[in-house]
């Protein structure tokens, strides 16, 4: 008896290995409760996660308005070859990676320096009190955020116009100048996210072992030798997985935000793949054609997530999975 | 040690300071000045005399915001949307985590399944359609279910859960407890921590969202208040004669727009301070496995 029970200690799984072999029935009547608790899961993820992705054949077939939502019949390639020939397409597809770009380059590298200067601060309180205000502003809404860039940036009452006047320099209406779109959407990244971003940054930089500072100490190195010399090499994996998956994001920019920002006159620049794919497909109603769409930009980006994470493994042995 | 009085020392210190102060004022400044142009007269707000403190006092805009009938009934329906849609992810995502953190068969094929939706998800039109073909549309079904399970949430719980100490589930075990009952009178009472992490991200994304209920939601009566929100501030006319008793005057759009920025985003802001210390240890928690 007791023998029996020091058996089940070992594990809360009653596991086939180690124990006399028993039956996949057996096992699963063992432990059926933990299937009974993810029996609602699976449906969701069946029905909520996969049925969109199966729901991508739409992509490949004629939809007739109140017929099936996966389509009457199949067209093969159709779609594909009419947005592949649409200009507007292409200058979303610009768009998007511009976008991305500029905000991979800009947004990681922001939120690991500012965990490094918040690193720096010597007095707990002031630190912690610093990190608390940056934190805000990733739970505002979207909405909010850029209803504020907007109030604030008005050209006839906004804040920073009225400072502009006071050096002398005329209105700009930002947020229709097709110039000033993607400096305002980076920008705005930039402010909401920077603090919740480099919470990861800053608890790998508090595991870095205190020895290795003292030994820089020793070697001579001020506070910036520190952080080049130990600092930035220590948290390298940290900044690794995350820029890694960032780049799964690649082709899905902000969309709600660039929704948000959307004027006609900055649409220029300001049309990305996701907004295409709003306008084509849930205000004119193309739904094959917009499914096309999303699903060369969705394989897209999965095929970069797996080269990235691919490289990452060859380079640096880090890597996702 | 003579590092301390060098010249670096002092120049970084400078530097650091005024860095720190940016952040701080960043974040609050504009949130000030919203809250005093929220509070100004009509004249002040069209001259953009404004800057950090109101000026001609007063509360015209927020009694316009707390009477209007389409703005109240945009509240009650973000609570609802936020309380149903909360309850029932943290249900989901409890019974899912729970058991994916036991080493179950099958529980490598189910969480590599769900990070591919991390990584691939069925895009804006086929998700729309199956809302659509759901019946779902136009119904709270349509904004709660398709986001219930969050992977990225999910894999922090799993962490969390696999965190968790074994000999207390063990001992609950031999006393003839199963697994079920294990987790719901013994782990979760002592899961506080991540509950709290996790209510508030979910409460923050129901109530922030407001795309969902765009696509979604025929019926102008059922749309929360986020939505409401965006449409004033792309300057929708709300106006419709409803205005008795409001003293345009002193009534800007500027104050209103303010003043329903701030009417939507205090209670979040109130909420965070409670939570806060969790749920950098629910972030770190996730991150740990990258």
């Amino acid at each position: 008896m007791e023998n029996t029970i020091a058996k089940e200690k070992k594990s809360l799984v009653i596991k086939q290995k180690g124990m006399r072999r028993i039956s996949l029935g057996v096992y699963f009547r063992r432990n059926i409760h933990y299937y009974i608790l993810l029996i609602l899961p699976v449906l969701y993820f069946v029905v909520f996660r996969y049925g969109p992705i199966i729901g991508n054949v739409l992509a490949f077939r004629r939809y007739v308005p109140g017929g099936s939502i996966y389509g009457k019949e199949w067209v093969g390639l159709k779609y594909f070859k009419l947005f592949l020939g649409d200009p507007n397409f292409w200058v979303a597809f610009k768009n998007t990676w511009l976008l991305s770009f500029y905000h991979l380059l800009i947004t990681v590298p922001v939120a690991i320096l500012f965990a490094l200067l918040v690193n720096e601060i010597k007095s707990g309180k002031l630190r912690s009190a610093v990190q608390t205000i940056s934190y805000f502003p990733n739970f505002i809404s979207i909405v909010v955020v850029i209803g504020l860039m907007k109030e604030l940036l008005s050209p006839t009452y906004g804040l920073i116009n009225k400072g502009l006047e006071m050096i002398g320099i005329d209105p700009i209406f930002f947020m229709n100048e097709p110039g000033w779109f993607r400096s305002l959407y980076i920008s705005s990244e930039v402010w909401q996210y920077t603090g919740w971003n480099s919470i990861i940054f800053f608890a790998a930089i508090s595991s870095i072992d205190p020895q290795l500072y003292e030994a820089a100490e020793v070697d001579g190195a001020g506070r910036l030798k520190q952080i080049i010399h130990v600092t930035i090499p220590q948290i390298m994996p940290t900044i690794t997985v995350v820029y890694i998956l960032s780049l799964g994001q690649l082709m899905s920019v902000a969309f709600e935000k660039v929704l948000l920002m959307y004027t006609p006159s900055n649409s220029q620049v300001s049309d990305v793949i996701e907004t295409f794919v709003y306008r084509i497909g849930l205000e004119s109603s193309n739904y094959s054609y917009a499914t096309a769409v999303g699903l060369f930009s969705g394989v897209l980006g999965l095929v970069i997530v797996i080269i990235a994470n691919y490289l990452s493994k060859k380079v640096t042995r880090y890597s996702l999975y | 040690m003579h590092y301390r009085k060098t010249m670096e020392f002092r120049v970084f210190s400078v530097i650091n300071f005024l860095f720190m102060a940016l952040v701080i004022f960043g974040v609050t400044l504009p949130f000030l000045h919203l809250l005093a142009v929220s509070f100004s007269d009509s004249a002040a707000n069209t001259s953009g005399k404004v800057k950090f403190l109101p000026i001609g006092m007063n509360m015209e805009a927020y009694k316009f915001i707390f009477q209007h009938p389409s703005i109240l009934g945009g509240f009650w329906n973000a609570i609802v949307q936020t309380a149903v849609g909360t309850l029932i992810s943290i249900f989901m995502m409890t019974i899912c985590a729970y058991p994916l953190s036991k080493p179950i068969k099958g529980r490598k094929v189910m969480i590599w399944l769900i990070m591919l939706t991390m990584f691939f998800n069925g895009g804006l039109i086929p998700t729309y359609m199956l809302v659509k073909g759901l019946g779902l549309l136009d119904t709270l079904g349509a904004i709660v279910l398709p986001l219930c399970i969050t992977p990225y949430f999910l894999m922090i719980m799993i962490n969390f859960f696999q965190s968790f100490p074994d000999n207390l589930e063990e001992s609950a075990l031999i006393d003839g407890l199963n697994p079920i009952q294990i987790l719901f009178r013994i782990v979760l009472p002592l899961s506080k921590t991540i509950m709290a992490t996790m209510i508030l991200f979910l409460v923050v994304m129901y109530w922030n969202n407001w795309f969902n209920s765009l696509i979604y939601l025929n019926s102008p009566d059922k749309y929360p208040i986020m939505l409401i929100v965006r449409n004033i501030l792309d300057g929708a006319n709300l106006v419709n004669g409803s205005l008795t008793g409001t003293n345009l005057e002193k009534l800007s759009t500027a104050s209103l727009k303010s003043a329903a920025i701030m009417a939507t985003t205090l209670p979040i802001f109130c909420v965070i301070p409670f939570v806060q210390k969790h749920f950098t240890k629910g972030v770190l928690l996730g991150a740990v496995k990258g």
